[in-house]
């Protein structure tokens, strides 16, 4: 039996269902919607019978948090931080939930919202020296949609770090999360997205507060039309984000990938660059915003984006927008790339040998490298599993 | 009319009076007596209407035809989701065609007084004499003088109105009219299509290069109009070409509406550039649909300078269908006052080897919203396509905006797309340092500006680079008077 707040958003979500679009607006006529979001309506509501209770299929790292078909089960979960299943929190707590996004915002959230599965309220009291990971699958024969919702808190002064593994099995996984910053807190932020061949909607959505931090790390692997978005509302003075974002299309993947630093907050910064790899018939889309909104003044954003196209029907597309609502702006910047193979690199390579898989491969490594290493210390134990995950995954054999 | 002394003194001073004053108003002042009518369109848009212009016009079946299939069109095309236009006009209350009662005339001498003055205001007569090989004045809805020189007949070019095209050269129109820019592409190109009148035809046969320019002045009489002209600039094969655009009006109580249309047409190896210095007064709501073919080894440049108007929206856009195909297409957009100004670009590359460039250039100032949204779309197949864009907006005062939203799709593995875009706002130690050197602080501001858009104006022919300098020191200059 759900808790009242529960019951009720389902009810208003339910009927805002039939009455708004996937998507608000269109840019123009020449530009169409990079998410395909009749693949969405493909996904069928969840009803008992399709849904069970499933041993989560991933063995990459621990989980502290493990919400497999909706079903929460806990595992090594860092004294100091605090876990309660969406379904029990009372009307205080829930009241929180949902707070940050707005729910008519899109047909995917209501959809979303009607027919949520569970979840979890997470507060991290107390800095922790050990990641808390939570592992979001999806295990099910039925293309349904599987809806769970996390709201995590990281309390003033916290140094802590975050692992969030969105784990494609089957069914169409939607996952939302609201990631509160409190008053000089640090985070470190690990998002996986691994797709299969259904569809799957993920909306991020991190609160800085004053003088907080948030190191973002976003890998994004195939998916047969995988909507992610990642936004980061710099509310807080002189808050500050650090991103960046790997996302690796392969078979006939299509990933929209959007990141929006949006700035409320004066003296607020931030910096998100996306790496793209499309190989064999996949698209790949990186769109991003940087936003410095009036009262956020003397703020500065820079948004970069690059994306390689590595053969013949891959494709990409760059979005990368920037909005500026002050002249009071320390500066707003920038720069997108949607490039080929460098014909010199090749033919050196190819010189010495390497044939032009793998010199694809060899990219695709340098690209994968250059994420990996760039995840801060906590996350060493999920930089070694990646590795060897994506090497298995993406690398050729020959 | 102290501007008209003003610029009576050199060559390069003429065309300098379209924008100079900043607000057009200044230099047209308000509207005065009305010109007249000697026939007028208006009220809902419906068959009778486009029937009664296409009559009064006395144009071929076909065209009204065309006209026709337009408005089906325009009645089924949704809203435009895609442009906060639509509040601001009520079509139904626009004159949508007014035709002034004089003869087009081919001396400035036949011109009515009431009408000449306003082109004497801004300088055209003495520009035309000087340096142009032909000028169209457009006023409302018909071309009201039309002068074209020796040379231009000698070359064998044609260059006349879009209307008289229709009839003298029915096969040559059709070949081009809304291929390059069909009406179904959205409501207001439709509408257009629909409802247009005026404009220039100009058709330079293979081989010839034109090195003189021609010049189009269109100018919106009154408030409550809408003005429709379509313009089509045909470059045959191996042949150049340079069309300069102006566009002006005076201050009204209302406001007015502009839907206008440009194709151009640049055949193997032809080169065609197309300038537009648009300085609308602020009662203009400019919506315009501009859009260019490249064939094999042609060049298409465009150069759109976006100064006035109330709300703008102009996307310059080339389609590269040939191999080896280039486009560049240049945007310098000020946005003084609580305006909306939209000046992107689109590049379509169609076919192999096909480059573009695009340069946007951007100030606000006084509450003002600029806005670059592109799109560079790489076709699988255009190998080798390379692809560039460059962005940067200024921003003066804290009330003031800048956007910019491009759109990068590449189906292409050969293929390279970049794009760097920078907003920042004017610097402190800038103005400080000049300050310090003894310039006042408007002369500072101009200076600045001047030199951040510098890149760009080094491109524009001479005549319109001066007048955008001189508009920038007027814009920026009076900035510190006023405190």
């Amino acid at each position: 039996m759900s808790a009242k707040w529960l019951v009720e958003l389902r009810e208003r979500a339910r009927e805002l269902v039939p009455k708004i679009p996937y998507q608000q607006i269109r840019d123009s006529p020449s530009v169409k919607y990079y998410t395909d979001w009749n693949a969405f309506e493909r996904c069928a509501d969840p009803n008992p019978a399709m849904i069970t209770r499933a041993e989560p299929v991933f063995d990459l790292v621990e989980p502290g948090v493990a919400v497999v078909n909706g079903y929460l089960s806990l595992g090594k979960v860092p004294s100091g931080v605090r876990v309660l299943d969406l379904e029990d929190l009372g009307d205080e707590y829930g009241s929180l939930v949902f707070k940050s996004i707005d729910i008519n915002e899109s047909k995917a959230l209501a959809r979303h919202v009607a027919n949520i599965l569970g979840g979890a309220y997470v507060e991290i009291a107390e800095s922790i020296d050990e990641p808390l990971r939570i592992i979001v699958n999806t295990n099910t024969n039925s293309q349904v949609l599987i809806p769970t919702h996390y709201t995590i808190a990281v309390n003033d002064g916290v140094r802590a770090s975050l692992g969030l593994y969105i784990v494609n099995n089957g069914g169409c996984p939607s996952t939302t999360a609201e990631v509160y910053l409190g008053r000089g807190s640090l985070l470190n932020l690990l998002v996986i997205s691994m797709g299969d061949s259904t569809p799957e909607f993920t909306m991020l959505r991190v609160i800085t507060n004053e003088n907080s931090s948030v190191v973002a790390r976003s890998l994004l692997i195939g998916g047969s039309m995988n909507h992610h978005r990642e936004d980061y509302l710099l509310q807080g003075v002189g808050s500050r984000l650090n991103h960046l974002g790997l996302e690796v299309g392969v078979g006939s993947s299509r990933i929209d990938y959007q990141v929006n630093a949006m700035h409320l907050g004066e003296g607020s910064s931030s910096y998100s660059r996306v790496l793209g790899v499309a190989r064999d018939k996949s698209f790949i889309i990186h769109r991003a915003l940087g936003r410095i909104f009036e009262k956020a003044r003397w703020s500065d954003t820079n948004v970069e984006g690059k994306v390689f196209v590595l053969n013949e029907g891959a494709y990409a597309a760059s979005v990368p927008v920037i909005m500026v609502d002050t002249g009071d702006v320390n500066g707003a910047r920038h720069s997108a790339a949607d490039a080929s193979l460098d014909e010199d690199q090749v033919n050196y390579l190819r010189l010495r040998g390497f044939d032009r898989d793998e010199v694809m491969d060899l990219l695709i490594h340098e690209v994968v490298s250059q994420f990996l290493d760039s995840l801060p210390k906590e996350f060493l134990v999920d930089s070694e599993a990646l590795r060897l995950l994506l090497i298995n995954k993406l690398i050729m054999k020959h | 009319m102290p501007s008209v002394t003003l610029m009576n003194n050199e060559t390069a001073e003429s065309l300098k009076s379209v924008i100079e004053k900043g607000s057009v108003e200044e230099l047209l002042g308000p509207e005065l007596e009305k010109v007249h009518w000697e026939a007028v369109v208006r009220g809902r848009i419906t068959r009778d209407t486009v029937e009664e212009l296409s009559k009064i016009k006395g144009e071929p079946d076909w065209m009204r035809r065309l006209r026709l299939r337009a408005l089906e069109m325009f009645e089924k095309l949704p809203e435009p989701k895609w442009l906060p236009i639509k509040e601001e006009i009520d079509l139904e209350s626009l004159v949508t065609y007014a035709k002034p009662s004089i003869e087009r005339a081919k001396s400035w001498d036949e011109v009515p007084k009431e009408i000449r003055r306003y082109y004497e205001a801004l300088g055209l007569p003495e520009l035309e004499a000087k340096v142009l090989a032909g000028l169209l004045g457009q006023f409302d809805s018909e071309v009201v003088y039309l002068h074209v020189k020796k040379y231009l007949e000698e070359k064998g070019a044609i260059v006349t109105t879009m209307d008289e095209a229709v009839k003298r050269y029915p096969d040559l129109v059709k070949q081009y009219f809304t291929r390059v820019f069909p009406p179904g592409e959205h409501k207001f190109a439709a509408l257009h299509v629909a409802l247009w009148s005026g404009g220039t035809f100009v058709y330079v046969p293979p081989g010839v290069r034109l090195d003189m320019p021609i010049e189009s002045f269109f100018l919106i009489g009154t408030s409550g109009e809408g003005q429709f002209e379509h313009s089509l600039i045909v470059a045959d094969e191996g042949a150049s070409v340079e069309w300069l655009e102006g566009c002006a009006a005076p201050v009204y109580k209302g406001f007015s509406f502009h839907d206008g249309m440009v194709e151009g047409f640049a055949a193997k190896n032809a080169h065609l550039r197309i300038n537009t210095i648009q300085n609308w007064s602020r009662n203009i709501i400019n919506f315009n649909n501009k859009r260019a073919v490249a064939m094999e080894n042609a060049t298409v440049e465009w150069v759109e300078g976006s100064l006035g108007s109330k709300v703008s929206y102009t996307y310059p856009s080339t389609v590269l269908k040939g191999e080896g195909a280039r486009t560049s297409i240049i945007g310098v957009t000020i946005a003084n006052g609580p305006f909306w100004k939209e000046n992107g670009a689109k590049a379509y590359h169609d076919a192999p080897r096909t480059s573009s460039k695009i340069v946007n250039k951007s100030v606000s100032i006084n509450g003002g919203t600029v806005v670059y949204r592109g799109l560079v779309y790489v076709r699988d197949g255009a190998k080798y396509a390379k692809s560039s864009v460059s962005c940067d907006s200024l921003i003066l005062d804290d009330k003031s905006r800048a956007y910019t939203i491009p759109h990068d799709q590449v189906f292409e593995e050969t293929a390279t797309v970049t794009h760097e875009a920078y907003t920042g706002r004017l610097s402190e130690d800038k103005l400080f340092y000049l300050r310090s050197r003894g310039f006042d602080e408007g002369t500072a501001r101009s200076l600045v500006v001047l030199g951040f858009i510098q890149d760009i104006v080094v491109r524009l022919p001479t005549e319109y680079a001066m007048t955008l300098n001189r508009v920038i020191e007027l814009e920026f200059g009076k900035l510190s008077r006023v405190g």
